[in-house]
């Protein structure tokens, strides 16, 4: 063994790993080389000196308590986070739940049917036809054929400028021949009926410029092209008030109330839709029928060679007239009814608050109550949503926790295995 | 691994502080010693002690038992030496011999004022000499030489193969004799 062996060999002997053999020709070569047996008894004085550095050592009692006690706070700020955690999940599942519903809402998710969905399909949704007996059962319309509904839309740009273009579908209708003769050919039975709807909108809005607010209002009714109906100002002292009505374009009234919020701080608002229909094609039918008995008593008129029956003839005649101006009337006003929306607007001075208090009295107790049973109202329909929201996202949210716990169970197989080779 | 151990740690992982208390009151002394030589201080060994413990604590419920308790933990205790050691590289520097402080206790019979005054100094060199070596190997000769650590269990603590400890064990035994070379007269006499 040389000195280069000698020492790559050191450290197995200071650790006890060198055979017998080795060993004796290990110590045999240190006693030869004065060197090397330098270095082993350093070395080993080394090993011996680092084996007892520990002896005797003690922990200070001030670090066993230290750590003692770091772990118990940090057992209780477990604890805590244990809560704390329990009540962010749940803060966040009302925030996620609340969040969809604000999305659902705003994207009419949650409008099975209601009226909200009415009004966008105010002039487009089709509805069932009315029953055979809607005609039978009314002996003006007994022959009258039924009014081609679907060919409304169509018909819409007739030229009669005073008549609305489904007063011109009706106005427009070719007389049928024999009054009693046939039997009406086109009663709808599987026509679709469209459903008509007089929508009319309630804002209460307060605003700090109140003039400025109110000529704004006033500017959006004509841009619109809409008509001020009144506008009223109230001064109770405490803050004056704008009762204001205008009549705005149906097509146009969305868009109207988007803009009116801008103008001022909405503190209520309401839609009320008002069905028409029955009233409007029953109105419609009758004139109709009205038109076949004018034609009818005009062909006898001009047959007519007794004068007495001529002149009963005419006193009909006028009777029917009087008949056809008034329906053409009523339809005049569903038209309104259907191609302008009222927008009752009620403006406050300041701020709504503000306004309550210093009316005072049981008007001001009586509008914050009535606010307060609003806000109940909304908060109530709201958490309503929610629930609806909830029972919309369960399914998807059940698939998504399955997978998700899918994933994880593999995740945790894979690791296992994986550690297992 | 023994089945009171087993027991305590179950017991621990639950969150039970008594169980957690009696089972790391048996690995306190080794984890302290660890960190006293692999940082050179009582202050920093007690900081070390402390978020070793912290870890440990925290850890525990993920044990599988892969390996010995005492090797878990040693690796734990290792690892928060290291960051502490590198946190400390980040701070003002402040004198080695200030820092170095050994914990030392002598034993009553050995106390006499030449042996005290003996084993003071030599342990101030081995602690100058320890702390002189890199980290890497520091670590492996702490747990080789001082805390007596098997070549396979301090591979596992240190997450290497045994071949690189072997490495690290022999230069770090080469490099601490060349440091005390010059004061191999402290270490002639056998025993501390």
């Amino acid at each position: 063994m040389n000195c280069r062996e000698f020492m790559d060999q050191l450290d197995a002997y200071l650790d006890g790993e060198m055979a017998p053999p080795g060993q004796c020709e290990f110590l045999r070569h240190a006693q030869d080389c004065s060197g090397c047996s330098c270095e082993l008894k350093n070395a080993e004085a080394l090993s011996g000196a680092l084996k007892h550095m520990n002896d005797g050592l003690r922990v200070p009692l001030g670090a066993q308590a230290a750590w003692r006690a770091a772990v118990r706070r940090e057992s209780g700020r477990r604890k805590g986070r244990v809560v704390y955690r329990a009540l962010s999940t749940v803060a966040a599942a009302f925030v996620l739940l609340a969040g969809t519903t604000v999305m659902f809402r705003s994207t009419g998710v949650l409008d099975f049917g209601s009226d909200s969905a009415a009004i966008e399909d105010v002039h487009r949704s089709p509805v069932a036809a009315p029953p055979a007996e809607f005609y039978t059962s009314q002996p003006e319309l007994a022959a009258v054929p039924a009014p081609r509904y679907a060919s409304i839309e169509a018909d819409g740009t007739a030229d009669d400028a005073e008549m609305s273009p489904k007063m011109a579908t009706f106005a427009a209708a070719e007389p049928a021949e024999p009054l009693i003769a046939e039997e009406p050919e086109s009663i709808p039975t599987d026509q679709a009926w469209e459903r008509l709807l007089a929508v009319s909108a309630v804002r209460e809005m307060y605003s700090e410029t109140f003039d400025l607010t109110r000529e704004a209002i006033a500017g959006l009714v004509d841009e619109y092209g809409g008509t001020m109906l009144a506008d009223a100002v109230l001064d109770e002292g405490g803050g004056r008030r704008a009762t204001i009505a205008a009549d705005v374009p149906s097509e146009e009234l969305d868009a109207f109330l988007e803009a009116l919020d801008f103008v001022g701080n909405v503190t209520y608002e309401a839609l009320n839709r008002t069905d028409v229909s029955t009233k409007y094609y029953d109105a419609g039918g009758r004139l109709e029928t009205m038109r076949l008995e004018q034609d009818r008593l005009n062909a006898l008129i001009a047959e007519a060679d007794d004068a007495a029956e001529l002149e009963a003839l005419e006193a009909q005649l006028e009777g029917v007239y009087a008949k056809i101006d008034e329906l053409e009337s009523t339809l005049r006003g569903f038209s309104t009814q259907l191609d302008h929306s009222r927008v009752d607007i009620v403006l406050n001075e300041g701020a709504p608050l503000a306004a309550t208090v210093i009316a005072g009295g049981e008007k001001g107790e009586g509008g914050a109550r009535q606010g307060f049973a609003r806000s109940l109202d909304s908060l109530g329909k709201f958490f309503a949503d929610m629930g609806v929201s909830l029972a919309v996202i369960a399914p998807y949210a059940g698939v998504g926790i399955a997978l998700i716990g899918v994933i994880w169970v593999g995740v945790v197989l894979v690791g296992k295995r994986r550690r297992h080779e | 691994m023994q089945a009171d151990e087993r027991n305590l740690i179950d017991r621990a992982a639950k969150g039970d502080g008594q169980a957690f208390s009696e089972l790391l009151s048996a690995q306190e002394s080794r984890m302290y010693a660890v960190a006293l030589r692999m940082c050179g201080n009582h202050e920093d060994a007690q900081d070390c002690l402390q978020e070793a413990m912290l870890r440990v604590y925290r850890a525990i419920s993920g044990f599988k038992g892969q390996s010995s308790f005492s090797t878990w933990v040693y690796r734990i205790t290792m690892n928060t030496c290291l960051d502490e050691l590198r946190r400390n590289k980040r701070r003002k520097a402040t004198s080695l011999d200030e820092k170095l402080e050994t914990g030392w206790s002598p034993s009553d019979d050995l106390d006499t004022p030449e042996h005290h005054a003996l084993s003071a100094e030599r342990r101030r060199a081995l602690d100058r000499a320890i702390h002189a070596l890199p980290e890497d190997m520091r670590s492996a000769i702490v747990l080789r030489d001082i805390q007596g650590c098997a070549y396979d269990e301090i591979a596992d603590i240190l997450g290497t193969n045994v071949g690189t400890i072997k490495s690290r064990i022999s230069r770090g035994r080469a490099r601490l004799r060349e440091i005390l070379s010059g004061q191999m007269e402290l270490f002639d006499r056998a025993g501390v």
